[in-house]
Formats: structure tokens, C-alpha cells, sequence
């Protein structure tokens, strides 16, 4: 009974669909059953005695021969997981019918075979085929990776949508901001066109008075001063301080007709920097749009800074100048922002072999090192809440990007930042029509 | 819990300080052997805590923000519960020539030697109470639980289901080298009883 037993366990063993191999202490094999035997392609009677190390070669160096040692030492259990070493012996993959993966993974279990003494004697090595569960596996990493990847496109691209709306709402802003602009200079303009020429006629009119006055001043001498009307006359003459008067008007024309002018400035540069009418690449002055830029903002930064202009020699570029002055307006108007008290604005420009640049430096408090990497994002803001939208620059950003330019920020908390843009000297034909198509 | 302290009462403590006592020494000597190495374990406090009081019992041991590698590995049998390695990262490096590995090392080796170093750590402290008490232990296999996470993270309330444990904390070092580990064996509350009888009867044996 006892034999019978044995004997089926020993078949049981032999059949089981797992691989057995067993080891003595030296690593040779004692025991090799069927699965081994087909995976293998090597009968139980070609390695029965031999070398386990020196019939699978690849296995020495790689930690087993310590696993087997553990055992034997500890009376241990070891490991091997597919996951961290995918096959112990190199087996085809029985699957291999529809496709996956070439060789059988392996999950693989060292034993200690313990005698009555309570030594370990052998080691017991349980080989088991986890193909099937590493291919299902590695295709749910695989399906879960791309899942991935797509939901971060997606978010990617929501957030492109979302800058794209946000920068087309502000730009929409900044064109109806320009056409009002534009409105209102057109507006004034035809008042301020008669108000100047009757300005101009009342001087040569008051000119002509003025010197009628004088030749009535230079009969007084003769006048009779004992006449009442005489008398009348000097005393109103008294009255009205006609020397003064005189001097005054003079005065008062001059201002008025500066004050004309400087409105007559301003208009012109509301529609210079608005350009509602040239909406299209053109070659402009760039000194040109920054000092109509620093009229339009002049509010902003008067009592903030004092501006210093390093104008170099710069040749026109093709740009949409409305927008360039738009970045321009961005800038002085975050330097002076950015002035507490009282400090400077120092605008620079120059060239390059490529390109010209214009850096708009201020005497700020400057932007800590964490945050200048970010001033560029949209919503992305330093000024108190409800003070900056945090789009302004990253307006500007697109404008600059737009045109092929860079734009970069230095800072040092505490001493200022500087602003730099480049812009190249040309941008060609054909990339001129993929922007406007754009 | 009250019920369970009367349970394990000081002699029942004692007689499994003193099991726990030896096969450290014994672990400690098969490990030195192992990795040719001098090696020590700490000596072993155990907890009989409420899981839910875990956290508080292990605060302190180990800072709140070391990033942590922690693996399990379970056992089963007339002992039954988890050791869990907690391995700070440092000297994992070292342990290729001390695993028997050769050439370069990918980080799926290394993984494979934490496993192995956390299944010798298991299987080296419970073999030895486990054949003192005359027990029957097995054994699955190793899993990584996590590669970067706190103490404070993995103890969190409701990361572990029993309600009751028997906590044994040992800390290995090996001499000259970077590389430590300490390991948590928790024994489940269904093992307590089994546990107790084999303690009795090794006290009626004295």
C-alpha cells in the first residue's frame, strides 16, 4: 500500500504540470521530471549527475547560486519572479501560437528538502509558467501606458485651447481698445482742426490789435488829461492792467497752441499705436512704436520713473507693429509696476548679426528665481490680486513667438529685472503667409 | 486587547523573549555565514498592539519623510502573518557582490536582491522560533508594496486589516557596509492561540 503510494506520488510529481528539478549540495541534479524534459528538450538521463550551473551557464553570476545557498543555510525558502528576472531557464514560449512573447516566463520557487537530522540535504526547485499572466500583464501596462499618454495629450491640448482662447479674447480686447482709440483721435482731430487754424487767425488778429493799442498808447502824451473821457480812459487802462494784459496774451496763445500740439500728439499716437488700419506685416521703426508706446503709457510711468532712452542704430523690421507695441506697452508698464517708489526705466536697443533687440530694464523689486521661470504661463501673475490678469505677458510671449522672436526675462529680487526681445531682421515670404494664415 | 495582555502574561512573554532570543542568534550566524559578513541583529522588542494604534507605536522609529522602499513577504502555516522590510535606499549598491551577482546590475536585479534580502531576513527570524516551538511555517513569495513612500504613509489607519498583531521589530546591520534594513514581523491574532499552547507546553517541559 505504502509503495503504491509512493509510486503515484513520485508519478505525480513526474507529471505535474510545473517544472521539479532537485539539487544536492553541490548543485547537481538528482531529480528532473517531465515538464523540464519538454520545455527542455533534455531527458531526465542526459543531466541527471551534472552541474546545474554548468549545464545552463547563463544562470552563474546572476545570485542563484546565493538563493541556493540561503536555503541550504536557512532552511529557507528563495524566489525568482518574472517580473524582476522573466525565466530562469530559456523554454520557448508554449503559447507561441498567436504571437507574444518568444520565451516562457517563469515564476520559480527553491525549497529546502530537510532529512530526519533536521539538515537540508537537497533543494527542491518548483518551476511554474506564468506566461500567460506576464503577457496579459505587460498588455494592461501597455494599454494603461498609453492611456496615459493620451489623457495627458488631452489635458495638453485643453490647455493649448484654453490659452488660445484666453489670448483671443485678449487680443479681441486689444483690437476693439485700438478702434476705439482710433475712434476717438478721428473724433477729436476735426475739432482740434479748427480749434488750431482759429488759434492760428486769433494770433495774427491779437497781433494786429496789440499793435493798434501801441500806436493809441503813443498819442497819450498829446491827449488832453483834463477831458473826462482822457481821464475815463487811464482809469480803466489802470484798471485792467493793460501792460500785463499785453504780456499775458502773448503768453496765454503760446501755451494754448502748445497744448493744441501736444493733443495733436497724442492723437497721432493713439492711432500710430493702435494702427487699426495696418493690420498687415510692414517694416517699422521700432524707436518709432516705443516712443508712441511711452506717450500712450505716459500716465503710468511719470511719477513711477524716470525713462533713459540707449537708442542704437536700428534698421526697420517686418512686424505687425500694432502688436510689437502692444508687448512694448506690456513691459513699461510691468517695470512701472514693479517701481515702488521712484527708480528708472532704461530702454536699449541694438543689433545683432540676425536680428535687433530691445531690452526694457527697470529699478524694481524683481521676480524670485522660482518665479521667473513661470512669468510667461498665462494666469500666472505677481501683482496683487485683481491688479494683473496674468496674461499680459503671456500675450506678449505669442506676439514675440509669432514674429520668430525671443523674448527673455533676467532678475534679481530686490535690484530689477530686465526684459529683452529679439526680433530677426526678416522673416521670409513664406512664413509670413503661414503666420497671417495662422 | 485587556484580554489578550492577560493571555500573554509575563511568563508566556518571557519563555517567547527567550525563543526569540536564541533563533536571533541563530539567524544572526546563518546570515553572517551567508554574506561572509559580521552581521547584527538588534535584539527584538515585540508589541501586542491594536492595529490602529500601530502608527503610534512605531512614531519615532523612523523619520516622518524618509522615502522608504518596503516589501512584504507573507508566511503561512500554524504561523501565519507578513514580514515587512523597510529599506532606506542607501548602500543598495553594495548588495550585487554581496548577492552573488556579477557585472552590471539593472534595477530589476536590484529589485530581485531587496526580495531576496527581505525573504532570508524573514525566513532566517522565523525559522528559528518557528522549529524552537515545534511549528510548521511556509512560505509565498516576496512582493515589493512600495518603492518610495513615508512610515507614516504606510501605517496609515485602515492600510492594514487586522484588528490585533503581534509585532516583532528586528534591525539588521552588516559591518563595513551602508546597507541596513529593519524589519516588522506581524503575527495575525489567529495565531495567538496556536502560539500560547506551544508556549505552555514548552513551560511545562522546564
Amino acid at each position: 500500500m505504502d509503495n503504491d503510494i509512493s509510486r503515484l506520488v513520485s508519478m505525480a510529481v513526474s507529471q505535474i504540470n510545473a517544472g521539479t528539478v532537485i539539487l544536492d549540495a553541490d548543485c547537481n541534479i538528482v531529480f528532473w521530471n517531465r515538464f523540464m524534459e519538454i520545455h527542455s528538450g533534455i531527458s531526465e538521463d542526459e543531466v541527471k549527475g551534472k552541474n546545474l550551473f554548468e549545464l545552463f551557464p547563463d544562470l552563474k553570476g546572476t545570485g542563484i547560486k546565493k538563493k541556493i545557498h540561503s536555503v541550504h543555510l536557512l532552511k529557507n525558502f528563495a524566489f525568482t519572479s518574472w517580473e524582476y528576472r522573466p525565466y530562469l531557464f530559456k523554454f520557448p514560449n508554449p503559447h507561441s501560437v498567436i504571437g507574444g512573447e518568444e520565451w516562457m516566463h517563469q515564476d520559480c520557487t527553491f525549497s529546502p528538502m530537510i532529512d530526519e537530522s533536521g539538515e537540508v540535504t537537497h533543494v527542491c526547485l518548483s518551476v511554474f509558467d506564468s506566461t500567460n499572466t506576464a503577457v496579459y500583464q505587460k498588455k494592461l501596462l501597455r494599454t494603461s501606458g498609453s492611456l496615459i499618454k493620451q489623457r495627458n495629450k488631452l489635458s495638453e491640448m485643453n490647455k493649448k485651447l484654453e490659452e488660445a482662447q484666453n489670448q483671443l479674447f485678449q487680443s479681441e480686447k486689444m483690437a476693439a481698445v485700438g478702434q476705439l482709440a482710433a475712434g476717438v483721435a478721428h473724433e477729436i482731430n476735426n475739432p482740434i482742426g479748427y480749434v488750431n487754424s482759429n488759434v492760428s487767425a486769433l494770433e495774427g488778429y491779437i497781433d494786429e490789435l496789440l499793435k493798434m493799442v501801441d500806436a493809441y498808447e503813443a498819442c497819450e502824451p498829446i491827449l488832453d488829461t483834463e477831458n473826462a473821457l482822457v481821464e475815463s480812459l487811464q482809469q480803466i487802462k489802470k484798471k485792467i492792467d493793460l501792460a500785463y494784459l499785453k504780456e499775458d496774451l502773448v503768453d496765454l496763445l503760446r501755451e494754448s497752441k502748445e497744448g493744441l500740439d501736444r493733443v495733436k500728439k497724442i492723437v497721432q499716437d493713439l492711432k500710430d499705436f493702435s494702427h487699426v488700419d495696418e493690420s498687415e506685416w510692414q517694416y517699422a521703426d521700432l524707436h518709432k512704436g516705443l516712443d508712441s508706446t511711452l506717450n500712450v503709457v505716459n500716465n503710468e510711468i511719470k511719477y513711477k520713473a524716470d525713462v533713459v532712452k540707449n537708442y542704437g542704430e536700428v534698421p526697420e523690421v517686418k512686424c505687425l507693429s500694432s502688436q510689437i507695441n502692444q508687448v512694448f506697452m506690456n513691459l513699461l508698464v510691468n517695470a512701472a509696476h514693479a517701481i515702488k517708489e521712484h527708480g528708472t526705466i532704461t530702454i536699449t536697443t541694438g543689433t545683432d548679426e540676425n536680428g535687433v533687440w530691445v531690452e526694457i530694464e527697470d529699478t524694481g523689486a524683481g521676480i524670485e528665481k522660482e518665479k521667473l521661470g513661470r512669468i510667461f504661463e498665462p494666469f500666472f501673475t505677481t501683482k496683487p490680486v485683481g491688479k494683473g490678469t496674468g496674461l499680459g505677458l503671456s500675450l506678449s510671449y505669442n506676439i514675440i513667438q509669432k514674429h520668430k522672436g525671443e523674448i527673455s526675462a533676467e532678475s534679481e529680487p530686490g535690484k530689477g529685472t530686465k526684459f529683452r526681445i529679439w526680433l530677426p531682421r526678416k522673416i521670409g515670404s513664406e512664413d509670413n503667409a503661414k503666420i497671417s494664415a495662422a | 486587547m485587556n484580554q489578550l495582555n492577560e493571555q500573554f502574561d509575563e511568563d508566556r512573554r518571557d519563555a517567547l523573549q527567550e525563543v526569540v532570543n536564541i533563533a536571533m542568534g541563530q539567524a544572526g550566524d546563518s546570515l553572517a555565514k551567508l554574506f561572509d559578513t559580521f552581521v547584527e541583529l538588534s535584539i527584538p522588542k515585540f508589541h501586542l498592539c491594536d492595529v490602529a494604534d500601530l502608527n503610534q507605536a512605531l512614531s519615532g522609529r523612523y523619520t516622518d519623510t524618509e522615502k522608504l522602499t518596503i516589501l512584504r513577504q507573507p508566511f503561512s502555516g500554524q504561523l501565519r502573518g507578513e514580514g515587512i522590510a523597510l529599506f532606506n535606499n542607501s548602500g543598495v549598491d553594495e548588495l550585487a557582490g554581496l548577492m552573488g551577482y556579477e557585472g552590471e546590475v539593472t534595477a530589476n536585479n536590484e529589485r530581485e536582491m531587496l526580495l531576496d534580502v527581505c525573504s532570508i531576513l524573514v525566513g532566517a527570524c522565523l525559522n528559528g522560533i518557528a522549529s524552537q516551538l515545534d511549528m510548521a511555517v511556509s512560505y509565498t513569495a516576496p512582493s515589493i508594496i512600495s518603492n518610495s513612500t513615508t512610515v507614516e504613509d504606510f501605517f496609515k489607519p485602515g492600510s492594514i486589516q487586522w484588528r490585533y498583531a503581534m509585532v516583532m521589530e528586528i534591525r539588521l546591520t552588516l559591518e563595513q557596509y551602508a546597507f541596513n534594513s529593519n524589519m516588522l514581523l506581524f503575527l495575525s491574532e489567529d495565531t495567538f492561540q496556536p502560539l500560547i499552547e506551544k508556549l505552555d507546553q514548552m513551560l511545562d517541559g522546564l
